[in-house]
């Protein structure tokens, strides 16, 4: 398999589903879900619906993971699977796709941003912004070591390296100081969650 | 226990980053089978929920239908690649690696040993053999003999205006040089060819006289 700039994590998940390591499947439906959906419901709206064409966008991709050769990312391959199966959905449904393709990024924007969703209503829209906001006072606060592993890695997209190259410390003290900003950001998203 | 778990998660964070070895990916995926299945399957989907709205990419259409699509796969079937397709696979690529070498090693071979070749043409091309001449294009005058000598570059061991006897002496000295007696008799018979053509252009008659093959008897003379 040849990988031209594919994602570290994804590209070691699918090659172990492409050994026959089922498991390894689940992990990437739970990372990349939530954003397939928001592609989806640029075609459905209804709520039952993008969970249908959802599920059969996973179960296509699935079908379909042998012939992934990284030659893309993978969630752009991906993205094009489910456009394909929500246009499929409409067709076979009598209903009119849109005319035009949307792009990737287009798409992650639009579905990121659009306030007049169908789906997004006053009480999501609220939830959003207080997640928003508590992961960001939480990295506020967090203490200068962990705040700024979190930063180059998240905000910057810089490797274990790069980091640990600026803050002139070994490669596995930024892998556990991450995880130490993880888990701290993490326990107050779940009190956000539990609480809404 | 707890440390167990953190150890877990910790690889849970570095696989997110792609920097898990094979072996935490293992025990997770194990892990995320068992009793901890949960409580892993959730802080994954959270650590990429606080990803994504870092990039602000969180939208509210959050529907979690991974259990469903887990379900819908279980009566898929496993992807593992066929041992046979593996064997034909690494059998190309062997078959392709040993034809590149054979040609690279042929390749060197030949161009590190001009001797051989020259042996060989010198052997194969006699310029003093007749049959070689019997061809339409390598029509010359009766008793026409190029002189070897007349075209050779390299003058140091060649005598102008030898004899024919004191050329053929001098052969093995020829064939020893850069200009093989097969590549200086086919550089004459292009020029003579050229000649002809241009001097029939030029006048009625070329000054290499040509031949009337309806008035020549044309059959091979007998030795």
């Amino acid at each position: 398999m040849k990988h031209s700039d594919i994602d570290p994590s994804d590209q070691q998940l699918v090659e172990r589903v492409q050994r026959g390591d089922k498991r390894a499947f689940d992990l990437l439906v739970l990372k990349y879900q939530f954003k397939l959906q928001s592609i989806i419901s640029r075609f459905v709206r209804d709520r039952d619906e993008i969970a249908d064409v959802t599920q059969e966008a996973f179960i296509k991709a699935y079908r379909a993971l042998p012939g992934f050769r990284g030659e893309s990312q993978f969630y752009t391959w991906l993205y094009r699977i489910a456009v394909n199966t929500a246009k499929n959905y409409l067709v076979t449904r009598s209903r009119r796709p849109p005319s035009a393709d949307i792009d990737v990024a287009d798409a992650e924007y639009l579905a990121a941003n659009d306030q007049l969703h169908d789906l997004d209503s006053p009480e999501n829209r609220l939830f959003c912004e207080q997640l928003d906001g508590a992961i960001r006072k939480t990295i506020a606060d967090l203490p200068e070591d962990l705040r700024t592993a979190v930063t180059l890695r998240e905000y910057e997209d810089l490797s274990y390296d790069d980091i640990a190259e600026i803050m002139q410390c070994p490669t596995g003290t930024v892998r556990s100081r991450l995880f130490r900003a993880r888990e701290i950001i993490d326990a107050k998203v779940l009190v956000l969650i539990k609480g809404n | 226990m707890t440390e167990q778990r953190d150890t877990l998660k910790e690889s849970l964070s570095a696989l997110m980053d792609g920097q898990a070895d094979e072996l935490e990916i293992r025990r997770l995926l194990d892990a995320t089978e068992g009793e901890r299945r949960t409580d892993l399957r959730n802080a994954w989907m959270r650590y990429h929920m606080v990803s994504r709205s870092i990039k602000g990419e969180v939208s509210a259409t959050a529907i979690d239908c991974s259990s469903a699509i887990a379900s819908a796969l279980e009566t898929e079937s496993v992807h593992a690649a066929s041992p046979a397709k593996k064997i034909f696979e690494v059998l190309g690529q062997c078959a392709i690696a040993a034809s590149v070498a054979m040609v690279a090693i042929l390749g060197v071979q030949e161009f590190n040993n001009p001797s051989l070749e020259l042996g060989t043409q010198s052997a194969a091309l006699d310029p003093y053999d007749v049959d070689i001449n019997t061809g339409p294009a390598m029509q010359f005058p009766a008793g026409f003999e190029p002189r070897i000598d007349a075209q050779t570059v390299s003058a140091g061991s060649m005598v102008r205006g030898s004899t024919t006897a004191a050329t053929k002496r001098l052969l093995p000295a020829i064939d020893q040089q850069a200009f093989p007696a097969h590549k200086i008799r086919t550089h004459i018979d292009k020029m003579l060819i050229k000649h002809a053509e241009n001097s029939t252009l030029n006048s009625a008659h070329g000054s290499v006289p040509v031949v009337d093959l309806n008035k020549v008897d044309v059959t091979p003379e007998r030795r």
